[in-house]
């Protein structure tokens, strides 16, 4: 349906590409991530409290949070990834460190090619830009130029189906047009790497049906993916692997049924295993 | 031990080269969206839009005028104080509006940096340029006041005013890239600058000549940068000429604030997204 470049190595050029194809495209190991405690930036008055009581206990601003500890994977280049855990489990700090936005405090993180993904759909969205403002500045940042976005411009505008909406500033869309501008964005720029961060939900079921449709057309030529959801259902459908979060380290990584399953049954939850819909009876079974 | 190995940067030479024009129309494109965006959600719903970066230092201008000619009745000697007042007041507030925009460059674009890992320079970069283009488009109202009051323009100018443009636009990269950097760091920064910018605003000699200033304190406007530019923007825009000394103090300010800033900033760059 688009005449557009294939991903991996299109002639447009969209930055050098002179990796071996054996190589993973993001290599974890054995990355620590850790945060501070406050806010992370902290004003005058810590500042002072801390000179004050240097040789002192422990104060607010001093308390660290291990986010990740020890985590090891690879994601080779034309693989579907699912992060699966629980809210806090460390997969957002994953997600950050594998675009390049956060740097590891331990251990090593390597990221071959040009990968420099949005992360999640409509990250770099502005609401005073107009939507078509807002293609043009992520496609931008992530590491076109004007013209290259401009060669994709009418592909993108064909699949968000937005209309006039296109020339609105993006303040007045709904969280579903937000959702299907994003979306129409990451996957026609020729990202090396989609980062898809709990997204789709929000659009209508045949938008949500078109997303898949177009991530499955991106994976056939190449795609690689990172995806996070809590909808069992599409990690099972979309995914060759899962890796499993439990307070920051890795519970566990394989094939995506049996990871599954053994993130449901942590969670008091069995996985239906005919169907890929998640067996939910009522009140989840409290574990004896 | 602590690493991210971003392997494009390790290409062989002869391949960076081959993508160089590729780099180079994306950085100047990054740098045209990021300043259009700047532009638009500065002026988001305004009725006057642009012209409000204008009447703001005219209305300033007014009540400088009231308080100092007409109650102070501060001497300019032969150029006449609305004039003298203008020619110092422009600059001024481009300094102003480039570093304490700078302070605020890297928060205001927070959800940018959190989620997309393109050079974050280019955030206080884009700021600035749109502050030197506020300057140049205000370049012409200087000008009218200056015809206004009998002054010509001159030959000297086409080297002079692109100098001076761009000892300040440095003096505002190095000073903005500090402010900004530091801010994440400590957000009280913002605070404080917001005070500094308005005490050092006295300390230059906008709203009086620099000849007020007694002989043994004359060290505080030399050991300030915009008092050394405030001076020289006059002298170049009256009389086409240039203190030697006081543009080479100029200079020293300018060069040792890129060379502060672009440390710092690199410093702490890494730590921006959880900074912020």
């Amino acid at each position: 349906m688009t005449t557009l470049p294939p991903l991996i190595s299109g002639p447009t050029g969209t930055g050098p590409r002179a990796v071996p194809a054996g190589d993973p495209l993001i290599e974890f190991s054995g990355v620590g991530k850790r945060f501070r405690r406050t806010a992370g930036c902290y004003g005058l008055k810590d500042w002072l409290a801390q000179r004050v009581r240097r040789r002192g206990r422990e104060t607010r601003a001093t308390g660290w949070t291990d986010a990740l500890r020890n985590v090891s994977f690879c994601l080779h280049r034309g693989e579907a990834l699912a992060l699966l855990g629980r809210n806090g489990s460390g997969k957002s700090t994953v997600l950050s460190l594998a675009a390049g936005v956060l740097r590891p405090t331990t251990g090593r993180v390597t990221i071959r090619g040009r990968v420099s993904p949005l992360l999640g759909l409509g990250a770099g969205v502005h609401p005073d830009l107009t939507g078509r403002e807002n293609v043009y500045l992520n496609g931008v940042l992530l590491g076109l130029t004007r013209r290259e976005v401009r060669a994709r411009f009418g592909a993108i505008e064909a699949f968000a189906e937005l209309g006039e909406l296109m020339e609105q500033p993006v303040r007045y869309y709904s969280s579903g047009m937000l959702a299907r501008l994003g979306f129409s964005v990451a996957t026609h720029l020729d990202p090396e790497l989609l980062i898809v961060d709990e997204i789709l939900a929000v659009g209508d079921a045949a938008f949500q049906a078109k997303c898949y449709a177009r991530i499955a057309e991106q994976r056939a030529r190449g795609l690689t993916m990172l995806y996070v959801s809590h909808e069992v259902s599409t990690v099972l459908k979309l995914c060759d692997r899962v890796l499993y979060l439990q307070g920051g380290r890795v519970a566990a990584q394989g094939a995506p049924q049996a990871v599954c399953g053994r993130y449901y049954a942590d969670q008091g939850l069995t996985l239906g295993p005919a169907t890929s819909e998640p067996a939910m009876q009522g009140e989840a079974p409290c574990a004896s | 031990m602590r690493e991210l190995l971003l392997v494009p940067d390790r290409l062989p030479f002869a391949v960076m080269l081959k993508h160089s024009p590729h780099r180079i129309e994306h950085a100047r494109d990054l740098l045209t969206v990021l300043v259009l965006k700047e532009f638009r959600v500065r002026y988001k719903r305004t009725v006057l839009g642009y012209a409000w970066s204008v009447l703001q230092p005219l209305a300033f201008a007014v009540v400088y005028y009231l308080v100092f000619r007409r109650f102070i009745r501060v001497d300019t000697g032969e150029v006449g104080y609305t004039l003298f007042l203008v020619l110092g007041l422009f600059p001024w507030q481009w300094f102003n509006n480039a570093v304490a925009g700078g302070a605020n460059a890297l928060v205001v674009n927070a959800t940018l940096i959190k989620q997309v890992s393109f050079p974050r320079v280019y955030a206080v970069i884009s700021g600035l340029l749109n502050e030197l283009l506020h300057f140049v488009l205000t370049l012409p109202i200087m000008l009218l006041f200056l015809f206004g009051s009998g002054g010509r323009p001159r030959l000297a100018w086409l080297w002079q005013l692109p100098l001076l443009l761009l000892v300040q636009a440095l003096l505002t990269l190095g000073l903005a890239l500090l402010a900004a950097a530091g801010n994440l760091v400590l957000r009280d920064l913002e605070r404080l600058i917001g005070i500094g910018l308005l005490m050092l605003f006295y300390l230059t000699p906008v709203v009086y000549p620099p000849d007020l200033i007694p002989q043994d304190l004359k060290w505080i406007l030399y050991a300030n940068p915009m008092g050394c530019l405030v001076v020289l923007w006059r002298d170049v825009m009256i009389n086409a000429s240039v203190d030697l000394w006081i543009l080479g103090l100029a200079v020293a300010w300018a060069v040792s604030a890129v060379a502060a800033g672009v440390v710092v900033f690199r410093r702490l760059e890494p730590r921006f997204a959880e900074l912020i």
